[in-house]
């Protein structure tokens, strides 16, 4: 499947998680156990999922349906962060446009962004003088 | 306000409102000031500054002014108690500040309801963004910034931020909005801002955020605001503290944009940068035949939950191999650490496969893995299963013994069974 892309994603995960822990790393096989364990991770939450929202009657598996699926599962901790991380990318989507606004991508200071537009202004005004 | 005739001729608009138009097109900033409490040094700077700021709405420095003039007619009694503010705590020059105790309850009031209005007027009353951020640190320190906290009102300032109201359109159109706002969010700091400017803005930005909506409005507002004040700020620091606090608040800003931003990364708090991409994880899930539609938000959700599985999965697994003196995570620790907890039952036919490749890692594992479960896996060398398998493995044992076998994977299901 898409196993390959999905693996390197798994790898670069880890080795961001085991950065901090004394160089520590994954032996071969570890690794492939575990990029297995997330596909599995990942159906067991989903077909959970699914079978929630078919007791709702619901055609699309929603992030409550997730929510519930890691609460029956065994994983309720995560609850918690994955609400959060639900609530920030709404966030984000909503945002997006606003928060990408130009004076924060213009990389240029308070000051400078001043100057510049002083200069736009008198460029305006000696253009209709 | 008693200057403003003087200067009125300019600002026809301050008249109509008020006749107080402290503000001639020029200078707006340095009337009021001048007018009410003549003692603050950073003003002429803001004027410099603010001009430029003002400029956001008209081209010409003149035509900035009347913009703003009708917006300080209006607010011309208020704004001058804001000017005022930062001095007036050292003076109780002007009526404003007998009058403020009554503000301060009004305003308390306000705050809850009419929090943004109120801010940008002080702005306004300032004369400009550079007034008003140098008042926001002074003045509207403690009683105009904390409406939002509305515990921060404490300062008689707070009649000022009634006017706000009027002036916040204009000034949120273009770079105002900023300035604007950071009053609300300066004000609650304050009294920490003295101490710690830079490290004040964060709790701005917080604040902002619940109360107003407004992290935009705090971001750029603390940038745009503070580089100005800072020169004005270092000159009337001593007067009052609470410019201090500005001035140090305007330095973080002036780096802060990025620094605001960081509050939200921290929510996260995690090691993992890397997000798992959602069409895969989508994918994956829409492998399974029985899986329909899916929500554009759920396999975020889904990659947040596997991230954190795997924070716990790897993490437990380098610590088993710490333990082992180990360097590397092998599949038999990874076998041992889904083994240990039964929150991980349903790695257990995926693990199933792994044999022992380390002897000793094996023998541990096993003892770790004392578990039922473990004995159902057969996986586990004879020696674990012994005691627990004896009972409810039994059937799965005699193939599962030392070797993995694919019967074995199916344990998942057999263990339950027997559980």
């Amino acid at each position: 499947m898409s196993d390959h892309e999905f693996g390197a994603t798994v790898q670069k995960i880890v080795g961001e998680i085991l950065s901090g822990s004394s160089g520590i790393a994954f032996s071969k096989e570890a690794r492939d156990v575990l990029i297995e364990c997330c596909v599995e991770f990942i159906t067991l939450i989903s077909s959970e999922a699914n079978e929630i929202s078919e007791k709702e009657t619901k055609k699309t598996i929603a992030c409550d349906h997730i929510i519930k699926a890691l609460d029956q599962l065994g994983f309720p901790d995560y609850v918690p962060v994955v609400l959060e991380a639900a609530a920030e990318h709404k966030e984000v989507q909503k945002g997006r446009e606003k928060k990408a606004n130009k004076l924060e991508q213009s990389g240029m200071t308070l000051e400078e962004l001043e100057r510049l537009q002083q200069e736009q202004f008198a460029a305006a005004a000696a253009r209709h003088n | 306000m008693s200057g403003d005739d003087t200067y009125a001729p300019k600002s026809p608009d301050l008249s109509s409102f008020y006749a107080a138009g402290p503000t001639p097109p020029a200078e707006p900033a340095e009337p009021p000031q001048q007018l009410f409490l003549s003692q603050q040094p950073s003003q002429p700077n803001f004027s410099h500054l603010q001009s430029p700021s003002s400029s956001t709405y008209l081209p010409g420095p003149p035509r900035q002014q009347q913009p703003h003039a009708p917006h300080q007619s209006q607010h011309d009694q208020l704004a001058t108690p804001p000017q005022t503010l930062g001095q007036v705590r050292p003076t109780a020059n002007h009526p404003n500040t007998s009058q403020a105790p009554e503000f301060g309850v009004g305003v308390g009031y306000y705050s809850t309801t009419t929090q943004h209005e109120y801010y940008p007027p002080p702005r306004a009353a300032a004369s400009y963004p550079t007034t008003g951020y140098s008042q926001p640190g002074t003045g509207y320190t403690a009683t105009q910034a904390p409406p939002p906290p509305q515990q921060q009102q404490q300062q008689q300032q707070q009649p000022e931020q009634q006017q706000p109201p009027f002036f916040q359109p204009p000034y949120r159109g273009s770079f105002h909005h900023q300035y604007s706002e950071p009053p609300h969010q300066i004000p609650p700091n304050h009294h920490l801002i003295a101490a710690q400017a830079a490290q004040v803005r964060q709790p701005y930005y917080d604040y902002a955020a619940p109360g107003t909506g407004g992290d935009e409005f705090a971001d750029p507002a603390a940038n745009g605001a503070m580089p100005p004040r800072r020169a004005a700020a270092a000159a009337a620091a001593a007067a009052v503290a609470s410019q201090t606090a500005a001035a140090a608040a305007s330095d973080d800003a002036t780096t802060g944009t990025g620094g605001s931003s960081s509050p939200a990364g921290h929510i996260e708090a995690s090691v993992v940068k890397t997000k798992f991409p959602t069409a895969r994880i989508k994918r994956i899930m829409q492998a399974d035949e029985e899986v329909g539609k899916v929500a554009q938000q759920t396999p975020i959700a889904v990659g947040k939950a596997l991230e954190m599985f795997m924070v716990a999965l790897v993490t437990k697994s380098a610590e088993v191999a710490r333990q082992r003196n180990s360097k590397r995570v092998s599949a038999q620790m990874l076998k041992q650490v889904v083994e240990s907890d039964d929150q991980w039952d349903f790695l257990r036919d995926i693990v199933g496969k792994i044999e022992g490749e380390e002897k000793g890692g094996k023998g541990k594992g096993g003892g770790g893995g004392g578990d039922a479960r473990q004995g159902g896996g057969g996986r586990v060398k004879a020696e674990s299963e012994t005691d627990e398998e004896g009972g409810g493995a039994g059937g799965g044992v005699p193939s599962g013994g030392d070797t993995p076998v694919a019967g074995k994977r199916k344990r998942g299901g057999g263990r339950k069974k027997k559980l």
